[in-house]
């Protein structure tokens, strides 16, 4: 937070690092930072944890106390699925599999002290696939444009909207599984650890790949 | 490349839209006859009424299910097989192996699986979902081939053939399935750049038609007839071989390379060294990414400055923590800049070794840019030296410990194969004679169609294909059916009747007080409730029960080939 010039007595207060991540995109070789605001919804307690736990000990035994997690959760999961589908009707039926599926493998669920929506979300995110591959649809990105000023962390607003078709044009050239990283990571701020649980990876190996993403980002920028 | 389609600040939903949608009644009561993804059923996109109507035909028999009225369940299950998916695989975890080809789109090519059958790929052969001509990609096209009522069964693909609403079981010389995939989304085929197919089939009569199934109307569509031509290797060749001795080798033994790796993968031991392995490539590939830069002694004329760092709001900046920015030559400090607060400080890669630090304020323009080098002094200097050392060191010690597990690895696989191959030679010595006897038989009553040959046929749209013919049964007897026995399972009941020697399989929905077919020929009549599989006691049926003894759901093909008696 402080940062001062030592043999030059010059003191600089207040120098603060807002930012989680290091973003290496923009015109030209700047370096910029961004600000990602990480999803609360992931980070539990290990009480909170534990109780999730005995819902799913609970389940496993009754599929009638399967509700309370569904209860939980169903908003998580439908907002997951809606980020990535253009339409209600078909998110709710998406989000309903999402639970039938989790449901009828519950007793393969082995519980390793994380949050249950991980393996949820994990759910979804193969059953959006499945969705994909079976219909001629492209797939659908929301985002809002504070993301993309996020990404450009650029004030001005004429400046963004000049490089906007850019950057979503550097976005258009990813292949999915890079664009979902991007989307999991800065559209939806989740962190490492739960991209990493989602998408059956290591954390290790999704913040490198992440990062070389950017860096590919930063490359097609600046071919524009 | 993937298509994607951008909504920038479209609409967003509160909770509490979200959570009036939530219905845990609903959901848990259609929980029990749901058994596939809905988006793969095409009824879906034909209609959400039927869906609905079925989601209401369902709440009422869970209602009901007080009453414990067995015949009311079931006379709703009917309604609800109705609106099954025209394709559903029985077994959830069975699926008929593919072979997957990556085509380059631009050039096309031949590609043969593991049947031996043959794609011939035009270039220019795809298409994108706009219809137009996918060029410079990649597209993997998935090659799968049902061969025996086994396959036909674990597929979910309907054998039935519906002419003039006379129902007909496709006694079938071989089917295959083909897709096109680029990453996620389907492709489809250009209808002027045929693919080419050429199909071994055991079949050689010219009696069989060729059909493409249909799955937005739910049915077979008759294409006409492919053209067949004898391979060089035949049964009847087959047959000689078996004759000529009892030579088999164990140099001639060949283990298909998937059946190696999947015993492999199984074992514990590989699980184990895989693990490391992993563990240790990513170690390797997260010290090689991380490469640091070689450290650079300090000036001790030179002016300098450095950082002070708070280590959990900037993790990112730890590698600066104990480097002095040394100024670069020409540069000054502005004293001025001494007694201002500034709120943020961006590094930025300059010329060199050097690095342009920029101290800049929010909601102001106003910024002061420094030129320095990273340098160190002293003994920060020299251990960063040994440590800049040891990154290297430590590389090369982790691609040593990769080699060794890797030969660890190559080792167990070669144990393995040992194994397999001799287990193989074992299981083969002995059915070697009985295979002759069948071989004899199969010639014996179906000289017709028990020859090796090659099929050949085009196709303009990725889908099913069938080379078949449709077989009239005959029925032996049809009563109502009183009672179902299938363990405890409850659910939709569907039977096949087997015809191996036809190579076909006829299924029937099961209800209470709806007639049971019992045909003439079949080999066997299963029966598949909730993934399991029983076989029919008794045929024909008495006093309308319906009594299978329950396997259990199968694991693999064999297994399923094993209970099926084939």
């Amino acid at each position: 937070m402080l940062n001062y010039l030592r043999k030059e007595k010059i003191i600089l207060k207040n120098v603060t690092f807002r930012f989680l991540s290091v973003i290496l995109i923009k015109q030209g070789n700047k370096l910029k930072t961004l600000a990602v605001k990480i999803n609360p919804q992931y980070h539990k307690t290990e009480e909170q944890i534990s109780f999730e736990h005995q819902m799913v000990e609970a389940a496993k035994k009754d599929a009638k106390n399967f509700r309370p997690i569904y209860d939980q959760y169903y908003e998580v999961v439908y907002r997951f699925i809606f980020q990535r589908i253009e339409d209600e009707e078909i998110t709710s039926e998406i989000t309903s599999e999402v639970f039938y599926k989790t449901l009828q493998n519950l007793q393969k669920y082995e519980f390793r002290g994380l949050p249950f929506s991980s393996w949820l979300l994990r759910i979804a995110h193969n059953e959006t696939i499945k969705y994909y591959r079976k219909v001629s649809k492209s797939r659908v990105v929301k985002l809002q444009t504070e993301h993309l000023q996020n990404l450009t962390e650029e004030e001005n607003e004429n400046y963004l909207e000049d490089l906007k078709p850019a950057l979503l044009n550097a976005l258009k050239g990813l292949k999915i599984e890079d664009l979902q990283l991007i989307e999991m990571r800065f559209f939806e701020g989740r962190a490492f650890k739960e991209m990493a649980e989602i998408m059956d990876k290591k954390e290790s190996a999704i913040k490198m790949k992440v990062y070389r993403i950017l860096e590919k980002l930063k490359i097609s920028l600046q071919k524009k | 490349m993937t298509d994607y389609k951008f909504d920038i600040d479209g609409k967003q939903l509160s909770s509490e839209e979200i959570n009036a949608k939530k219905d845990f009644d609903s959901f848990y009561k259609g929980v029990q006859a749901k058994s596939k993804s809905f988006y793969q059923k095409s009824w879906f996109w034909a209609s959400t009424g039927l869906a609905t109507l079925a989601a209401i035909l369902l709440i009422t028999n869970l209602d009901n299910s007080n009453s414990n009225s067995l015949s009311e369940n079931e006379s709703n299950l009917i309604n609800i097989s109705e609106n099954s998916p025209f394709v559903n695989p029985p077994f959830e975890h069975l699926k008929v192996e593919s072979d997957v080809f990556n085509v380059e789109a631009n050039r096309g090519g031949i590609f043969k699986n593991r049947h031996g059958s043959i794609l011939k790929i035009p270039a220019f052969a795809f298409f994108n979902k706009k219809g137009k001509t996918i060029k410079d990609q990649t597209v993997q096209v998935e090659f799968t081939e049902y061969k025996d009522v086994v396959d036909q069964i674990i597929s979910g693909i309907p054998m039935e053939y519906d002419s003039a609403g006379i129902k007909y079981m496709f006694s079938s010389a071989g089917m295959v399935e083909i897709r096109g995939f680029i990453g996620d989304s389907a492709v489809k085929l250009n209808p002027e750049k045929p693919i080419e197919v050429e199909m071994k089939s055991n079949y050689k009569s010219t009696e069989y038609n060729f059909y493409c199934l249909n799955e937005k109307d739910k049915k077979w569509d008759y294409l006409g007839k492919d053209s067949v031509s004898r391979s060089p290797e035949t049964d009847e060749d087959k047959a000689q071989d078996f004759n000529s001795g009892n030579n088999i080798a164990k140099s001639d033994i060949s283990i298909p390379k998937e059946e190696i790796e999947a015993k492999l993968q199984a074992a514990p031991e590989y699980q184990k060294r895989a693990k490391k392995r992993i563990q240790i490539q990513q170690e390797i590939e997260i010290l090689e990414a991380a490469v640091p830069s070689k450290p650079i002694k300090a000036n001790e004329k030179a002016e300098k400055f450095s950082l002070d760092i708070l280590e959990e709001e900037n993790p990112e900046l730890l590698p600066y923590k104990n480097v002095q920015f040394q100024l670069a030559p020409g540069e000054k400090i502005n004293p001025q800049h001494t007694n201002q607060n500034w709120n943020k400080v961006d590094l930025e890669k300059g010329e060199g070794n050097e690095v342009i630090i920029t101290f800049s304020k929010t909601n102001s323009r106003q910024k002061v840019q420094y030129k320095a080098i990273p340098v160190l002094e002293g003994k920060a200097f020299d251990e960063a030296h040994q440590q800049y050392l040891a990154h290297f060191d430590n590389i090369k010690e982790k691609k040593q410990e990769l080699k060794e597990a890797e030969q660890q690895i190559k080792f167990l696989r070669k144990e393995i194969k040992k194994k397999s191959v001799d287990k193989e030679f074992a299981i083969q010595q002995l059915e070697m004679a009985e295979k002759m006897a069948q071989l004899k038989n199969a010639q014996a009553e179906n000289a017709q169609a028990n020859k090796t040959v090659t099929r050949f046929f085009t196709v303009n749209n990725f889908g099913i294909y069938n080379c078949d013919k449709a077989s009239n049964m005959i029925v032996k007897k049809e009563e109502k059916v009183h009672k179902i026995e299938f363990g405890k399972e409850k659910g939709l009941l569907k039977t096949y009747d087997v015809f191996s020697n036809e190579n076909g399989v006829y299924s029937q929905h099961i209800s209470l007080n709806n007639f049971y077919k019992d045909f003439k020929n079949e080999t066997i009549t299963i029966g598949i409730r909730a993934g399991k599989l029983g076989v029919l006691k008794q045929t024909p049926i008495e006093n309308g029960i319906l009594s299978f003894e329950v396997k259990g759901k199968p694991s693999s093909k064999r297994e399923l080939k094993k209970w099926l008696d084939i």
